[in-house]
């Protein structure tokens, strides 16, 4: 049977794990919300053809997405044979197959690392570090005292930095 | 400067995001402190590392608002599928007709010999899905009268059966229930959900029917209105 709703049930847990982060994404490098969910529609088509990605411990499900959407944009401005200027290419994200010549960390090693943190520690280094919010505007987002958002954005670092240069075996 | 360590606050001073006069405390406190400025050289590489990433990796869920996009894009899987394996399509046409029922089935891997006009057009695509599991019945119905269509999954399990379905065509805002119905014409309910527009989210719940009990699986709204009932 070509399509079951254990397809429709893969492709939903997707969207709801990862919808958001693919359509801001996606929304940042077109700048039009209506061509980003085109995109978005696209990658998650793609997941459904290759679903393999989901299981195959190479890291980060998260990391292919967003390559997989920025490759949609990409292939779309060429097409248009006018490239979005908003796309460069030290802009994240290495390609699917992790590249760790020369031990340099790359951004899908360190997308796997994220992945890892607990919840705790990957929401206080959402509001610091990537939506910019302030100690008190943490603080309060968060629901925590300031001084737990002090010690736990600390932590959080460390604790990165170890998974950093200790990624986690995964099989070929 | 302050003799307090500052190793702690230099998660939210590499983020900027302390208030300018916390800022200086820390930095006079670094120019004097071995320790702090070590503790912030080891932070800082990591840091750097979260620079080269765009904004949006830390952003769990779904997208904000409607599921529009969740729908066209399970909308558009069913139309490949349909196309990337209209051959099978025709075979399960065939079985429906032999079977004389309104739905169709077609079985998974059973572990029983298929039925041969199955196994031999079953082409192996490029784009296979992940296929039901084991012993899964497929099976599929549209009500003429109500136009309502649902794709059900049925699982055995040790003495109940997991069932998991797509429906389309029920108005929306019916509050339904999925009823697995037994040989015998006992009705237990799977699950229940109320329907939004156009519908088609999977849905999956069970039932206390032995899996060889199984006679259909209906789809019913609280009232005993039956929308769909599809043979298994």
């Amino acid at each position: 049977m070509a399509r079951t709703p254990r397809d429709e049930a893969l492709i939903t847990a997707v969207y709801a794990e990862h919808g958001r982060a693919l359509l801001a994404y996606a929304t940042r490098l077109t700048g039009d919300r209506a061509t980003a969910e085109d995109v978005v529609q696209e990658t998650l088509v793609r997941v459904w053809k290759h679903p393999d990605v989901l299981v195959n411990g190479r890291g980060s499900v998260r990391g292919w997405l967003l390559t997989v959407v920025r490759n949609i944009v990409i292939d779309r401005a060429r097409a248009r044979s006018s490239r979005p200027s908003e796309v460069t290419d030290d802009e994240i994200v290495a390609p699917i197959a992790p590249d760790h010549a020369g031990g340099v960390v790359d951004s899908l090693t360190v997308l796997a690392a994220l992945e890892q943190l607990s919840p705790e520690h990957r929401g206080v280094l959402a509001h610091l570090y990537f939506a910019g919010r302030t100690l008190d505007e943490t603080a309060q987002v968060l629901g925590v005292p300031p001084g737990t958002v002090r010690s736990r954005s600390h932590y959080a670092l460390k604790a990165l930095r170890r998974l950093v240069e200790t990624p986690a075996e995964v099989p070929a | 400067m302050t003799d307090r360590h500052v190793a702690g606050d230099l998660g939210v001073y590499l983020a900027g995001a302390l208030e300018a006069r916390e800022g200086w405390a820390v930095e006079s406190h670094l120019a004097a402190c071995g320790w702090c400025s070590n503790e912030l050289r080891e932070l800082r590489e990591v840091t750097a590392l979260l620079d080269g990433m765009p904004p949006e990796v830390l952003l769990d869920g779904p997208p904000d608002g409607s599921d529009l996009l969740l729908r066209r894009t399970v909308r558009q899987i069913r139309k490949e599928g349909r196309r990337g394996r209209r051959v099978l399509g025709a075979a399960a046409a065939v079985l429906v007709g032999a079977a004389g029922v309104a739905g169709g089935f077609v079985y998974g891997q059973q572990t029983g010999s298929p039925p041969p006009v199955v196994a031999q057009q079953q082409p192996p695509t490029r784009t296979d899905p992940v296929e039901a599991p084991v012993n899964a019945l497929v099976a599929k119905a549209t009500d003429a009268r109500t136009g309502a269509e649902a794709e059900v999954t049925v699982m055995p399990a040790a003495g109940y059966v997991r069932v998991s379905a797509t429906v389309e065509g029920v108005p929306p805002g019916e509050r339904c229930n999925m009823v697995v119905v037994s040989k015998d014409g006992e009705r237990r309910v799977a699950f229940q959900w109320v329907t939004g527009e156009g519908n088609g989210e999977p849905l999956t719940g069970s039932a206390l029917v032995a899996p060889d009990e199984v006679a259909s699986v209906d789809v019913e709204n609280e009232d005993g209105e039956t929308f769909v009932s599809v043979p298994v």
